[in-house]
């Protein structure tokens, strides 16, 4: 109990932070709105003549962008942004001699970030949506409830994504490449722009053995009740392997990584 | 201007130089936009396994607009790509720097940082325009090629103009960093798709107030054959000119306000 608390000042800390760049909140809350905005045009002319398209009505789709929409804003880019930092810069030391562990840490502190950006921001969205647009509400308590579960997986699987591609700075100065590549290839494979299952059979095939659609089609499926009660627990199962897998992958990354430190100077 | 141009050249080099030292950089930065430009539409072609038009347009013509989007996208990156550094300066204390040069202030932002990745966008846009193209019969003589030259030399002109403005508000809030840029840069989000799938007041939008349908919808009607959207076409010149002349203007504010950090 007592080494949460310490990380959880990490939290704190960041969420301050945070709270002091009010224009950039602002610009966030634009952007959004204007990104879910382009999407519902687009679907809605898509529908134009359609009942149901790949098994999704019009007002499941506008649903769909916007739930998807707050779920992606959950994942900060700061995560990436500030270990590449703190490695390029070699403040990683001041991280190395704490008592703490550095994966960890990290998460604690990327959570001030999805706190005040990612959730505050996805509420204000997800309200335009209800109050404007009309969307609907989870299937049913029971489904909102494990909708919840299931976006804590996904924002640990997206942590240990970001993570890992974030301590590649220890061998790359390239790392705002690796950082939009997976930002455009999770946008795609997660079915965060386009229900997965739009895609042809075979690419179907592909996202769903990537841990990718776990981040953002799993949650949307629950809450949107396309998935049988039995079969929930499979999903978060599923979400759930993908949480150990990455995050043991992020484990043994920076053990690896911590080992190649060199200090220079002193 | 011819002194200019020669001093632009130099200091393109010396940045292309700089970012060639780092060759995984040069290669993970295009393959990166390269994956941007491919997943985006690669959702398109998705969404085409399931619809047979988007509001009466075609597939190869969508794929038409949005490879044409890419080109003075790619090129902005490539040659002007500095605004972007604006807030840094500012936040630094090192735009004083620049105001001591001898020359425009504004010219020396743009020419400061060259971004190689942009050589991705070229390049998956032009692919795309290429396979566009095959199905739309659409011939690449001296003559087209030389009016889609010009037209994205005024796109270009146009990603100048309304970066400037938006990277100006580094004037005004420092803390914002880049955001009003991307920001702004959303906008040309909805422009790589017909302009038509929009509500009117977007439209006005897009087309009055930031400008960017003038930078790939507005020039792909040209090769549609699309006579309803010709006097558009007509107008790029003079609205590229019209929003540089706007963007000048407000850099112009900006620097007067401008006061150097302390210490």
């Amino acid at each position: 109990m007592k080494r949460l608390k310490k990380y959880l000042i990490l939290t704190e800390q960041s969420l301050q932070v945070a709270m002091t760049y009010r224009v950039r909140f602002f610009t966030t809350m634009v952007t959004g709105l204007i990104q879910v905005l382009a999407l519902y045009y687009i679907w809605k002319v898509v529908y134009a003549g359609q009942k149901s398209l790949g098994g999704y009505t019009l007002s499941e789709m506008v649903t769909y962008i916007f739930i998807s929409y707050a779920v992606r804003n959950l994942y900060t880019f700061n995560t990436e942004r500030k270990i590449s930092e703190n490695i390029r810069d070699g403040s990683v030391i001041i991280d190395l001699i704490r008592p703490l562990n550095y994966q960890l840490a990290r998460f604690f502190e990327s959570l001030g970030s999805v706190i005040f950006e990612g959730i505050l921001v996805g509420i204000i969205v997800i309200a335009v949506g209800f109050g404007i647009f009309h969307i609907k509400g989870p299937a049913s308590f029971m489904y909102g409830t494990l909708f919840a579960i299931s976006l804590t997986f996904s924002v640990l699987i997206n942590f240990s994504l970001s993570y890992a591609v974030g301590l590649l700075s220890f061998s790359t100065t390239s790392i705002f490449g690796f950082i939009n590549a997976k930002r455009f290839i999770s946008n795609f494979l997660s079915g965060g722009l386009i229900p997965l299952t739009f895609f042809p059979p075979w690419l179907h095939k592909i996202a769903f053995m990537l841990p990718f659609h776990a981040m953002v089609s799993s949650p949307i499926s629950i809450y949107l009740g396309q998935i049988e009660a039995y079969q929930i627990a499979n999903v978060l199962l599923e979400q759930l392997f993908w949480v150990i897998i990455l995050w043991l992958a992020g484990y043994f990354m920076w053990a690896w990584a911590s080992r190649k430190i060199t200090i220079h100077g002193g | 201007m011819a002194r200019y141009i020669r001093l632009y050249w130099m200091m393109w080099i010396q940045g292309i130089q700089a970012q060639i030292e780092y060759k995984s950089s040069f290669i993970i930065g295009n393959v990166a936009t390269i994956l941007g430009q491919v997943t985006g539409i690669a959702l398109v072609w998705v969404l085409f396994q399931k619809i047979g038009h988007l509001n009466g347009w075609s597939l190869p013509e969508i794929m038409l607009i949005y490879g044409i989007a890419a080109l003075p996208y790619g090129f902005f990156e490539l040659f002007f790509n500095g605004v972007w550094s604006l807030n840094r300066y500012i936040r630094m204390g090192d735009f004083d720097r620049l105001l001591v040069r001898p020359g425009s202030s504004l010219f020396f932002i743009l020419a400061d940082q060259p971004m190689l990745h942009g050589l991705g966008n070229i390049a998956t846009g032009t692919v795309i325009i290429l396979l566009a193209s095959r199905q739309l019969d659409i011939r690449w003589d001296m003559c087209n090629l030389l009016i889609l030259g010009f037209m994205v030399a005024w796109g270009t002109l146009i990603y100048i103009s309304i970066n400037t403005i938006t990277a100006c508000t580094s004037f005004w809030f420092v803390a914002s960093g880049t955001n009003f840029l991307y920001l702004g840069q959303r906008f040309r989000d909805f422009t790589v798709y017909p302009l038509d799938i929009y509500a009117s007041p977007l439209r006005i939008l897009l087309t009055w107030v930031i400008p960017f349908a003038f930078t790939s919808f507005f020039p792909s009607t040209y090769f549609l054959d699309r006579d309803d959207y010709r006097v558009f076409v007509y107008l790029i010149p003079v609205i590229a000119v019209l929003f540089f002349g706007i963007a000048s203007f407000v850099w112009r504010i900006g620097v007067n306000r401008y006061e150097s950090t302390g210490s």
